[in-house]
């Protein structure tokens, strides 16, 4: 514990402070930088490894020089987001390419920068394996990249809507839309507008109407008991389950989860005092009280139960609700 | 000209010989493939997310959830990039050294042995499972009595190792490598001369050595054709330069010369930890740790470490804008992924009953493909 720790020691050996221009004058890439000594705009060196900076519009034929000059191996390629990186200036996105040379036994990196609208030349031409890496980049970063053949999403699924490494989307993640039920839920996917990710509304997980997963859920029912109107049903089984799921919502226009509860106050204002109860309650049909919202409302109207805490997808604005409605009526 | 009824088929995900999930579309003519299209993603779980959002030594736990068969490797990778960013590679003292070449080398080993099993039970050899899984089983039991854990191992430290080698422990080990041979011999007798594994195997799937470095293959394929290439000898890293170990080579680069290669590659496993045991016991017990700050906040910059995995080269690169403890961005360069690039290539004009075999070959982890 009372041990002395030393501060981490600076990276070992590399002959620190070396000028941009003696880095590009190191033997292992002078021959292919004096290929295009201005298309490098800079260097970089951190424990013993090279970092060149590389003209945008330039990078694949630098690449293809480095290539010439036996670095065949293209080992990785990937991008950085410098949105929130200290002290950084410029365009937004980094492009690094990792190289190897069998000959020099060597791996030298290249780094071009970007933004979210201009798109970076494939090298997909000089090394094939781009391909995939070049994928992911876009997929990961929303990075463009030009004259790839094919690029398309490989991590994530075709139609999702950001871009996860990207150092604004939230860790927790973002709504995509992907739900069970394409009736409640139409197709199309991407995250509801202006979700921020924020909002735990927003976020792809447990919101309540889960809970009818096994069950019908309510816009479901709702077409059903419209065709129920017009014809007789045709399963008997059928029609009990529409006629009892049916009805709170025949009676009941607030009984829609998605309304907010100023909303459904509103629609309730008229009724009983149980159907403003009924009103406040989260509409989820959740049963975690016991009851169905319906029944909830009615056993604290008539005297059944006098707890109020007991709807837990409404949270704290549908218990100082119920308060509210209990001590004025 | 003839004409050709093409069909489109979908290989996997759900199908038993993909390895997890990996979806091949395929689009054939009778049997044989024209082109295939791999579909990945299906397991993927955003980790260089996730790397980005923890601090140093937390992460470590999340790189066996990549290639969940070869946890230590994994764990070896990231914990010495992550002391090359900080520069206390040459710090780590040797019984940890000696300790991490042992445990990556029993990981490797068992990571054949799957990979063997799998291989075969996929070409229709059944019972090479049941030999491999024995042996497998008591390497597990090697890690289990190391770490605790069988597969998710976190076995690995920045600056050292959690644990000093438990008692009896290298003595169980030596006993199991002086078996372990006699073991390999019996796989060997089941499959080498196997007229049948001869003609599922040689001669598919061939890759060229310039196409190999092309597509950026690594690992056993690309020795396979022939590449005389390992990162354990190439780029050195732990104490490998003192050890003595040959990196068997291929001569065709098809399916049988990469079978051939990894089987020799667990001889040289075994070799290495043979020579490990009495170097360890020369070194202080105790002796596990670097002398480093407890809170890891590595200086601004940025590297790219790779080690030689089962599966090939698995590369870590580090941005640290050196103002906290989490990683700026951790790019994860998955051997499985690269390699798997090239399936379209190997499979063209084969049988789709080739393709089970060329997937096998690869020997992809669908965790480490996707992340």
């Amino acid at each position: 514990m009372s041990e002395t720790t030393p501060p981490p020691a600076a990276p070992a050996a590399a002959p620190a402070g070396r000028t941009a221009s003696d880095i590009k004058r190191d033997p292992l890439v002078l021959v292919a930088v004096s290929r295009d000594w201005e298309a490098v705009t800079d260097a970089k060196e951190f424990a013993n490894e090279i970092t060149l900076i590389v003209d945008r519009a330039r990078i694949v034929s630098v690449c293809r020089a480095f290539k010439d000059e036996g670095f065949s191996y293209l080992v990785d390629l990937s991008g950085v987001d410098y949105s929130k990186y200290p002290g950084h200036a410029g365009p937004r996105f980094g492009v690094v390419y990792t190289l190897y040379s069998f000959n020099a036994n060597k791996r030298v990196r290249l780094r071009t920068f970007t933004d979210e609208n201009t798109p970076i030349p494939s090298v997909t031409d000089v090394w094939k394996t781009a391909n995939w890496h070049e994928r992911e980049t876009f997929d990961m970063l929303g990075i463009q990249f030009e004259g790839h053949p094919n690029l398309e999403r490989i991590l994530m699924w075709e139609g999702f809507n950001g871009h996860p490494l990207r150092k604004d989307f939230p860790i927790r993640g973002i709504d995509t839309g992907a739900r069970i039920y394409p009736e409640v839920f139409p197709p199309g996917g991407g995250p509801k507008p202006g979700s921020t990710g924020k909002d735990a509304k927003d976020v792809n997980i447990f919101q309540g109407e889960w809970n009818t997963y096994g069950t019908w859920p309510a816009a479901q029912i709702a077409g059903q008991r419209a065709a129920a109107k017009t014809q007789q049903p045709a399963a008997p089984e059928l029609a009990a389950v529409v006629a009892e799921t049916a009805k709170p919502t025949q009676e009941a226009p607030w009984h829609n989860p998605d309304l907010q509860l100023p909303e459904r106050m509103k629609m309730a204002e008229k009724g009983s005092l149980k159907d403003k109860l009924f009103a406040a309650m989260a509409q989820t049909d959740c049963t975690a009280c016991g009851w169905d919202c319906e029944g909830y409302a009615n056993a604290i109207a008539t005297g059944e139960t006098k707890d109020l805490t007991l709807c837990v997808p409404g949270e704290q604005e549908t218990e100082d609700m119920l308060k509210k409605l209990m001590s004025a009526g | 000209m003839f004409d050709v009824h093409e069909m489109e088929v979908n290989f996997g995900p759900q199908h038993p010989s993909t390895h997890g999930v990996l979806r091949v579309i395929l689009k054939v003519d009778g049997e044989r493939i024209i082109d295939a299209k791999p579909v990945i993603g299906y397991l993927h779980r955003g980790t260089e997310k996730l790397f980005e959002h923890m601090n140093y030594p937390q992460c470590v736990p999340h790189t066996d959830r990549m290639d969940y068969v070869a946890a230590a490797t994994n764990n070896l990778g990231f914990v010495e990039a992550v002391e090359k960013l900080m520069g206390i590679t040459a710090q780590i003292p040797k019984r940890a050294q000696l300790l991490r070449v042992i445990l990556s080398e029993l990981q490797r080993i068992s990571s054949h042995l799957l990979w063997l099993a799998t291989h075969a039970i996929d070409i229709g050899a059944m019972t090479p499972f049941f030999y491999t899984f024995r042996e497998r089983e008591q390497v597990l039991d090697f890690f289990e009595a190391y770490c605790g854990a069988r597969l998710t191992l976190n076995c690995m430290r920045i600056g050292g190792m959690p644990e000093d080698v438990p008692a009896g422990w290298l003595e169980d080990i030596q006993e199991f490598i002086d078996r372990f041979d006699v073991a390999i011999d019996e796989y060997e007798n089941l499959l080498t001369n196997n007229r049948i594994w001869k003609r599922r195997t040689v001669g598919i799937g061939v890759l060229s050595p310039e196409e190999a470095i092309e597509w950026g293959i690594t690992g056993p394929p690309l020795r396979g054709s022939g590449v005389n290439w390992d990162l354990r000898r190439a780029l050195p890293y732990e104490c490998y330069p003192e050890l003595d170990f040959e990196v068997p080579l291929g001569k065709n680069g098809d399916t049988y010369d990469r079978y051939l290669v990894r089987m020799e590659e667990m001889r040289q496993c075994r070799r290495i930890i043979q020579q490990c045991i009495p170097l360890i016991r020369q070194t202080p017990a105790g002796d596990i740790k670097a002398k480093i700050s407890r809170v890891i906040r590595p200086p601004e910059g940025e590297v790219y470490h790779s080690i030689e995995s089962p599966k090939g080269e698995l590369g870590y690169y580090i941005v640290s804008d050196g103002k906290s403890q989490n990683a700026y961005r951790c790019h994860v360069r998955p051997p499985s992924f690269v390699n798997l690039q090239a399936l379209p290539a190997m499979a063209k004009g084969h049988l789709i009953s080739d393709l089970v075999a060329l997937i096998g070959t690869i020997d992809i982890v669908l965790g480490e493909v996707d992340r």
